[in-house]
């Protein structure tokens, strides 16, 4: 299934730039790309925005780069485990920003829909081999 | 290994250098500014005459925040500020608060603010602005009315001004203010002219206070 491997490769690519850039606008002073309502403002100054002392983002950086490594690896097992680590911990922020923070940071909802995305492709085919 | 497989490990491992080789640069950069943004434009929409203020009025310093009662993030932030406007009272600091209700995510924001008008009107400014923080989400009329109560606020008057949006003006001039100087969000704290851009701690905020003081 090479279709299916280039297209987890672009998700894992596209989620490593939103939450590197998430990443980088945390540590420093750059300005943080906002829509209008300053959802992500609110989301990023919140108590979420770090977890353990580590910021989100950068378990969502640790997150993409295993899921390219595995999918170019093509190891079925650690892509069933990533994807759905990822999935829970998407549906736990997501439930932060809907019910707690009560405000929504687009670009940690494009990055829990790339996670979701991940998640499916990998699930949704349970007649592929491993290599 | 095939060559896919060596291009999209490529691509990932340089990927992931490239941001924390960035994150590693500009974070130094803050660092070097002490996480304070550059001066804003406009310094005289900063704090108006009747703003609501803690300290002395002609402090050496002034940290102004851009709040919104119903903000959570203006919550979290809350326990910190008291405790500096706390450390700092015997210093030349002077705290000022400004309304930034985000009325589109917070349906209670704008009256809340209002109510902290007439709480101010009625010398009882910080008490109430302390007792709307620490009773988060709770901010519907009934509570409103409730904390007003608590504070022996005059409740004829307390009720007229949130009836009748007597201090609906006072609320939009700082809004207006807050949008001339470019802000889209709240909590956003301002150290003398400069926009606070560095992390909600004990340890960064002081740090940019004290230097602010030294300068």
């Amino acid at each position: 299934m090479i279709a299916r491997k280039y297209l987890l490769a672009t998700v894992a690519f596209a989620g490593l730039l939103i939450s590197g850039y998430l990443f980088i606008t945390h540590v420093s002073a750059l300005p943080l790309l906002c829509g209008d309502d300053g959802g992500c403002h609110i989301v990023q100054a919140s108590r979420f925005a770090s977890h353990f002392g580590i910021p989100t983002a950068a378990y969502g950086i640790l997150f993409y780069a295993a899921l390219g490594i595995a999918t170019a690896l093509e190891k079925k097992t650690w892509l069933k485990l990533i994807t759905a680590s990822g999935f829970i911990v998407s549906l736990y922020l997501t439930y932060l920003e809907a019910f707690v923070v009560e405000a929504w940071c687009q670009w940690c909802v494009a990055s829990a829909v790339l996670a979701t995305l991940a998640f499916f492709i990998v699930w949704l085919h349970p007649k592929q081999h491993d290599n | 290994m095939t060559t896919d497989t060596k291009v999209i490990i490529g691509v990932i491992v340089a990927t992931v250098g490239i941001i924390i080789g960035a994150g590693l640069y500009t974070n130094r950069n803050a660092a070097q500014t002490g996480e304070v943004g550059p001066s804003v434009d406009q310094p005289e929409r900063l704090s108006q005459e009747d703003d609501p203020v803690l300290g002395a009025q002609d402090a050496k310093v002034t940290v102004v925040e851009f709040g919104d009662f119903q903000c959570p993030a203006c919550g979290s932030l809350h326990p910190l500020l008291k405790q500096l406007k706390e450390e700092y009272a015997d210093q030349s600091v002077k705290f000022v608060f400004r309304h930034f209700p985000l009325t589109q995510l917070h349906e209670h924001a704008q009256l809340s603010a209002e109510a902290a008008v007439e709480a101010q009107k009625q010398g009882k400014f910080w008490e109430y602005h302390d007792k709307m923080f620490e009773s988060q989400p709770a901010l519907t009329r009934a509570d409103l009315e409730k904390y007003a109560q608590e504070l022996g606020l005059n409740m004829e008057a307390f009720r007229t001004a949130l009836d009748e949006h007597t201090h609906r003006d006072v609320v939009a001039a700082d809004v207006a203010d807050g949008r001339a100087l470019g802000i889209r969000g709240t909590p956003t704290l301002f150290i003398n002219d400069q926009h606070y851009t560095g992390s909600y701690s004990a340890t960064a905020l002081k740090s940019s206070i004290d230097s602010a003081l030294q300068q």
